[in-house]
């Protein structure tokens, strides 16, 4: 299935999913089915890094699309349609989380986190973030996720998340402080790594 | 003091903006800002090669388990399980009480659908003054004898409807509920419903037909 880059930045892929919207609104399936097919892998992401078990991130998603469905026409472009879609993703999963606490409770890590490790390898290294990231609230590893994976400004969270900008860059604030912690740094040159990243 | 108190305020605004400098969502001016800071800040160097690292790494995990055909093809079977309500039939889009536009749908016709007039209004129509209702107006009441509730196939387009509606001498007195139920009443006096009905049963635009219930269509 083709998925194409909808996430709204691309003003024709936008104006796309503007048209792909109209017609869901509409009651056509197949402009459906290529909304999902741009969000399907985006959506379960998402989710998943906000729910541990697999089964009811895929219920989230289910339930997410059916709200675009029957929601289409009622979308008022106040916001951009991906900023839209995760916010209702966004909603279900800590619903669901709320509802199933004792199930989907925050994933636990099965283990200690080696302090040492971190400076091995980049899989190594990926691994020990993503246990660490485990251990942060749903609240904290969602702002995280749409920040630095997703790449959404902070305006942008706060609309996906409900909240005032201002408590986004708190949750932020600390979901770092608590990262730390958890996934210490390892040591390097910062200056020469920023110079590297600025040419 | 107060240079002292304006750089600690600085820094600080220049680390909550550095998340979406890496993310590269900040205003060109805002960049500007966080860069001179870091160029001169060694600690808001280190925060921000810490940041890039944390990207990069987040950005390099594995996609989760996920199947895009079959969770498409679990979608589909709740999309048939579920009705035709609001505007999931191209029709759905007219709902009473709400001011809507029907693409498509020609001026007369359109016309023809925004005069509604209720059928008691209808038999009296020479002693009373005419009534109109817009897509804005609360639905005419409709009693029981008076009309047919009536669920189209999901394919049938506004036109078709449009088609049925005319041949039928109907027109929606309310409808659809959130199941997809229209209620159609005759458009002038003296229409046989029981004709009416038959031919809307005969219909392959038709799901469902059967006389409107005891009570009143509205309460």
């Amino acid at each position: 299935m083709d998925e194409p880059d909808a996430d709204g930045r691309d003003p024709a892929a936008a104006e796309s999913e503007g048209a792909l919207l109209r017609r869901i609104g509409g009651g056509d399936r197949a402009a459906f089915h290529a909304l999902f097919g741009a969000y399907y892998r985006r959506l379960t992401r998402f989710c998943s890094r906000l729910v541990a078990d697999p089964q009811l991130v895929e219920e989230i998603v289910n339930d997410t699309m059916m709200v675009i469905w029957r929601k289409a026409d009622s979308f008022e472009a106040r916001s951009r349609i991906s900023t839209w879609i995760f916010g209702i993703a966004y909603r279900l999963a800590m619903k669901a989380l709320a509802s199933r606490r004792s199930h989907a409770k925050v994933i636990e890590y099965q283990g200690e986190i080696q302090c040492e490790a971190a400076q091995a390898g980049d899989t190594e290294e990926r691994e020990l973030l993503e246990a660490a990231l485990r251990q942060l609230s749903p609240e904290h590893r969602a702002v995280l996720e749409l920040t630095y994976f997703m790449g959404y400004s902070c305006a942008e969270i706060a609309t996906i998340v409900k909240c005032p900008v201002n408590t986004v860059k708190t949750r932020l604030f600390h979901a770092r402080g608590r990262l730390r912690t958890l996934w210490p740094v390892p040591s390097r040159d910062p200056q020469s790594t920023f110079l590297e990243t600025m040419e | 003091m107060n240079q002292q108190a304006a750089s600690e305020r600085q820094h600080a605004d220049v680390r909550e903006l550095l998340p979406f400098f890496v993310n590269d969502t900040l205003s060109e001016l805002e960049n500007a800002r966080v860069m001179r800071h870091v160029a001169n800040c060694s600690s808001c160097h280190a925060e921000l090669d810490e940041q890039q690292r944390l990207m990069a790494l987040m950005r390099a995990a594995p996609e989760p388990p996920g199947d895009a055909r079959s969770a498409w093809a679990r979608l589909a079977r709740t999309l048939d399980a579920e009705p035709p309500a609001r505007g999931q039939s191209r029709w759905g889009r007219l709902r009473w009480g709400r001011s809507v536009w029907i693409p498509g749908l020609g001026l007369a016709a359109a016309a023809s659908m925004v005069v509604v007039l209720t059928p008691g209004l209808l038999a009296n129509r020479d002693s009373r003054p005419a009534e109109y209702r817009t897509l804005t107006s609360e639905a005419p009441s409709v009693t029981s004898g008076e009309a047919v509730r009536v669920v189209f196939v999901a394919e049938a387009t506004v036109g078709d409807i449009e088609t049925l509606l005319a041949r039928t001498k109907l027109q929606i007195a309310s409808g659809p509920t959130p199941r997809g139920v229209y209620t159609l009443a005759p458009a002038a006096a003296g229409i046989d419903l029981q004709h009416a009905l038959a031919d809307l049963r005969a219909s392959p635009l038709v799901a469902l037909a059967a006389p409107a219930g005891v009570a009143s269509t509205r309460p």
